[in-house]
């Protein structure tokens, strides 16, 4: 054989393995090998570097690294390498956040498919993946999860979808005041509490269920003659918990008056009055004067201000009463007492004003107002007339203050009475219950009542035949939550004030739970419980004032909330003056995230808006307040993917997955632009 | 005059000589850096730049230093013209919207501000030497506004500012006139031809005469359009702020000697937000943003052009944007926005590059002063 028919033989050979290779896919593909690039390993930019990528992992990096022969490569002379960036909480593409959400809720379900430029825009700035964040107007809210930015090429949108990455979103600290905002955060204890006795009843009841089938199947041994009751049924009736999760709704609240027609405790304008309502007792439906109606979201509907961050699905209280929930206002409209903190906010003080010559009530949906003739409480007339009616100043307050303030003024709580002691309590977590979507009847009472009596384990039919546990209800957003306290599911929570920030924290010490705190504005003022806390704090990285950030006005340092006219504007130049002043340094806002960096706490950046395309900037600003260029990029790559529990993803090395970008120069200036994304080993853009 | 007197006149004479003399010499400085930024061509390296009485007397590299200079060595750190926001509100919060008359020709936001205001060496923590005050868009013609030298010792650099105009729904109002959009084209037709013709205040006849800048606030093309007509027919110096909506205006438009005056976009601005400089750019139209200080924070109007220059503005248009462009619609282009002889000697002191996010600002210079510096323990771990 001469040398040129050695050379055509494994010409011919060579070819025919290629296309049998391209062709019927055998063998591996190629690895792809990005060479002489400067990547970023380990926070460190590394010159002259190879990255091999194999399939959709990272198979070496390095300078010195093995490159097969048949690699396809990219030449990275002057490029930059670095991890796909990681937006840990966007809302891009969501039509409208007015659609409150319930944990049960995804906030996949309200993308809008025929929207998603915006995530073609942050795969083209180099995010590959973006959280997209459930909506919380107020209390619990919605479970967001992890998608592809390549969302808007795939066919299905569930194919974007990252599974496992799921969890629950929360937002305390909306109420404009400090003693409004305790009750927030006792309301999440409360909530998460409730949760946990959810779970606790579910996982008694499926042992008390395991208990009861073993005993069953040793009664009827004993007892052949007797057969087991309704095999079938019990079939169905078991078919049932498993199919559990999202099966009933939740039911709305109704409330429940006592015999003899007294008022136990109800909601006064955002106000519970835990007492009975002097003039009420012999009050019927044909006298009653709907006043208005308040919760503190009204204020922000009447000013439209922010509006569709608010909603009353899934939080808060109505904003007109609906049949059958009763609304009390006093006429003349003076009755709630007015908190308020004295300046050095020490004792909560309380005023109470003229008392009431009559009080009325209304259980009608529409009733009209004896002044306007309005049937709408948010009516303009009538809100306009109402205009002493202090509604903007009745706060919605935690139990326990509530009834300091009550016994204060000598109004005996309820419970003191003996009688009607757990109508009362149920009324308390009712109205709390409220703001996080929970309706009264699925309340998690532990185990249900049958059970209680007859202590479950081992109870016995008259037959000697052992008894059946007791199913507990249903709910399908604590099954979330249960979740989230089993670690199966996280947990965000938006949290800004200083104060706010260590109720949170104090719940987390009782209720461990793996969460991530969003916003964080004040976070530098407790930058050490927080590292302390080993939680995570997600920031956005703008330059922005920090009172624009806080719903109800400015922070600690700044003026005191806005003393609005109900139903008023707030005049422009106050809003500037107390509003929109530059933070001063301590005071100072955009180095919160470099404080609290300082401090030992992981920072996250997020755009937590509707675009993430700016995603580095937000990163690369936090740098020019003094965060470390790498501790910058980790906030957006790294730290985000341990955040959001992408294995594999946020960092270059060995192993890994191969999400990268490439530059065309240094990706902190502005001028560079990104040429390739890789994500999972795959060009999912090239410029 | 009588021998001890005119003794007593020379010494007197002499003292102040002496003492001008020693002021002089704390006046000159001269500043070295890596790199210097003057706005004016090329970016030069291994600097220097002489300031004398806030001015900038010399610039260049291998440039000698005079006996007399006090020499400021700034290392590695890039020397930038000072930032310049065209629309702030900076030092009067309060008192800048007036909106009972419909032609306000008297307004003069110099009488507003407050200069002690705690506002100004805030911007000038940011980079921003000088701030055009803006009177509110409340009324059709708003009278004049005025820039200010921020930092610690902020000074009128200009009483006689801008005059603002407002054409978008703001200066509309039922309770006088103009009521309508129609009725406000048509108020200020009557307005530009009455100042034309020598009626009115001496400032709005120099406006209407091209020779007084202005500003006018629109928003929609159709908007843009009418403005930009009668900028053409009456040869107005008229630059536009706003203007969100210019890309569906920008085909055929006159934009000859046109320049814009954008928000500052933030990283959470959209593509077609943040895209529109360099559009702008591309049709010919001079971009500069603004920052709305103290409604937004200082820093956005650099983050702005970083975030512009992101979207495809160039890197010279992208810094013109925050120190020459806005100086020229200001109509202090002359003096402030870029660092060249005869200048005023404000310039900012970045720890990097002016466009690249990470650069922090070290120093800032006004009138060949220092008037912020930055806290040396700022570096994280």
């Amino acid at each position: 054989m001469n040398t040129a028919r050695v050379i055509a033989f494994l010409a011919i050979f060579a070819t025919l393995a290629v296309s049998a290779r391209a062709q019927f896919g055998l063998g591996s593909k190629p690895d792809v090998v990005i060479k002489n690039a400067t990547v970023l390993v380990n926070g460190e930019f590394v010159k002259g570097c190879h990255v091999v990528i194999a399939g959709k992992r990272i198979k070496a990096v390095g300078r010195d690294v093995e490159i097969a022969s048949d690699a396809e490569v990219i030449d990275g002379q002057g490029r930059y390498v670095i991890p796909s960036l990681i937006d840990a909480s966007t809302m891009m593409g969501i039509a409208t956040r007015a659609n409150s959400q319930a944990p049960r809720h995804l906030a996949t379900d309200a993308l809008d498919p025929y929207g998603l430029e915006t995530w073609q825009d942050a795969l083209e700035a180099g995010v590959g993946y973006a959280y997209l964040a459930g909506n919380a107007a107020r209390g619990a809210g919605g479970r967001g999860q992890v998608l592809r930015t390549t969302a808007s090429a795939d066919a299905d949108l569930a194919a974007a979808v990252l599974d496992g990455t799921d969890a629950i979103h929360f937002k305390v600290g909306t109420n404009s005041s400090a003693i409004g905002r305790r009750g927030e955060i006792d309301a999440l204890r409360k909530y998460l509490e409730g949760a946990r006795k959810y779970k606790e009843s579910w996982e008694k009841y499926e042992e008390d269920l395991a208990q009861y089938e073993k005993d069953l199947a040793e009664w009827a041994k004993k007892n052949p003659g007797k057969t087991a009751p309704d095999k079938k049924d019990e079939k169905k009736a078991e078919a049932a918990p498993a199919a559990k999760p999202g099966a009933a709704p939740a039911r709305r609240r109704r409330p429940t008056r006592r015999p003899g027609g007294a008022i136990d405790s109800r909601l006064l304008g955002g106000f519970r009055l835990g007492f009975p309502v002097p003039g009420l007792e012999n009050c019927t439906d044909e006298n009653c004067n709907i006043v208005g109606v308040h919760d503190e979201h009204d204020h922000a509907s009447l000013t439209g201000e922010d509006h569709e961050d608010h909603d009353h699905e899934g939080g808060g209280f109505p904003e007109k009463p609906e049949p059958g929930v009763l609304a009390i206002f006093a006429d003349p409209p003076q009755l709630a007492p007015r908190p308020t903190f004295l300046d050095d906010g020490t004792e909560p003080h309380l005023r109470w004003p003229e008392p009431p010559s009559r009080v009325v009530a209304s259980e009608q949906r529409t009733a009209t107002c004896p002044h306007c003739g309005s049937d709408d409480p948010l009516a303009p007339a009538h809100i306009a007339h109402a205009q002493p009616f202090p509604a903007d100043e009745f706060e919605w307050v935690g139990d326990e203050l509530a009834d300091r303030y009550l016994e204060r003024f000598g109004f005996a709580p309820e419970h003191a009475e003996g009688d009607g002691h757990d109508d009362h309590d149920a009324d308390h977590d009712d109205d709390h219950d409220s703001a996080f979507g929970l309706a009264r009847e699925d309340e998690p009472k532990g185990a249900p009542a049958g059970a209680k009596k007859d202590d479950a384990k081992g109870a016995k039919e008259k037959d000697g035949r052992p008894k059946k546990p007791v199913r507990p209800a249903v709910n399908p957003d604590l099954e979330e939550v249960a979740k989230a306290l089993a670690g199966k599911v996280g947990v965000r929570i938006e949290v800004h004030r200083a104060e706010d920030i260590l109720g949170v924290l104090e719940i987390l010490d009782d209720i461990p739970m793996e969460v991530a705190l969003e916003g964080v504005t004040e976070g530098r003022f407790v930058a050490e419980e927080l590292a302390k806390a080993e939680v995570s704090v997600i920031v956005d990285g703008e330059p922005s004032a920090p009172t624009q950030e806080i719903a109800g006005g400015p922070v600690a340092g700044g003026a005191p909330s806005f003393p609005f006219p109900r139903g008023g504007r707030a005049p422009r130049g106050m809003v500037r003056a107390a509003g929109y002043s530059i933070p001063l340094e301590g005071e100072g806002d955009p180095a919160n995230a470099a404080i609290l960096a300082r401090a030992g706490v992981p920072i996250v950046v997020a755009s937590m808006g509707d675009e993430s395309s700016g995603l580095l900037d937000r990163a690369a600003y936090l740098a020019s307040l003094g965060l470390s260029d790498a501790d910058a990029l980790r906030a957006v790559t790294e730290r985000a993917a341990r955040v959001l529990h992408l294995e594999g993803l946020g960092a270059i090395g060995a192993g890994k997955l191969a999400s990268l970008v490439v530059f065309d120069g240094n990706p902190f200036l502005a001028a560079s632009r990104v040429e390739r994304v890789y994500l999972e080993g795959k060009v999912a853009y090239q410029k | 005059m009588k021998l001890p007197h005119l003794l007593a006149t020379v010494a007197l004479v002499c003292a102040l000589t002496g003492a001008a003399a020693t002021a002089a010499a704390q006046d000159r400085v001269a500043v070295k850096a890596k790199r210097i930024v003057t706005g004016r061509g090329a970016d030069l390296v291994d600097a220097t730049m002489l300031v004398e009485n806030g001015r900038v007397k010399a610039i260049g590299r291998e440039l000698a230093i005079p006996a007399g200079y006090r020499t400021v060595d700034l290392g590695a750190a890039v020397v930038a013209p000072g930032f310049v926001d065209v629309a702030s509100a900076a030092g009067a919060p309060n008192d800048l919207v007036e909106s009972s008359v419909g032609i306000d020709d008297r307004g003069r936001t110099a009488e507003a501000v407050e200069l002690a205001h705690r506002d100004f060496p805030l911007l000038a923590a940011s980079g921003i030497t000088t701030a055009v005050i803006l009177p509110g868009d409340r009324s059709l013609v708003s009278g004049r506004g005025c820039a200010v030298k921020t930092g610690d010792r902020a000074r009128l650099a200009e009483a006689e500012g801008p005059v603002r105009l407002t054409v978008t729904p703001s200066a509309l109002s039922r309770a006088r006139r103009p009521s309508s959009y129609a009725d406000a084209l048509e108020m200020l037709r009557v307005f530009l031809d009455e100042s034309k013709g020598g009626r009115g205040q001496p400032a709005m006849i120099e406006f209407a005469r091209g020779k007084r800048p202005g500003l006018c606030t629109v928003s929609s093309a159709a908007e843009i359009r009418d403005v930009l007509d009668l900028r053409r027919r009456y040869d107005l110096d008229l630059a536009l702020i706003g203007a969100v909506d210019l890309q569906r205006a920008l085909d055929g438009l006159a934009v000859k000697g046109l320049s814009v005056a954008l928000a500052a976009p933030g990283p959470e601005a959209d593509r077609r937000v943040s895209g529109l400089g360099a559009l702008a750019e591309a049709a010919g139209i001079t971009v500069a943003y603004f920052g709305d200080t103290p409604r937004r924070h200082p820093d956005v109007l650099r983050q702005g052009a970083i975030t512009a220059v992101r979207h495809g503005l160039s890197s010279r248009a992208g810094l013109a944007s925050i120190t020459s462009a806005p100086a020229e619609i200001a109509g202090i282009g002359d003096r402030v926005g870029a660092l060249a002889v005869g200048m005023d000697a404000d310039f900012v002191v970045l720890s990097g590059d002016v466009l690249d996010a990470r650069s922090r600002v070290l120093e800032t210079w006004i009138d060949g002063r220092r008037a912020w510096a930055a806290k040396k323990e700022r570096k994280a771990r």
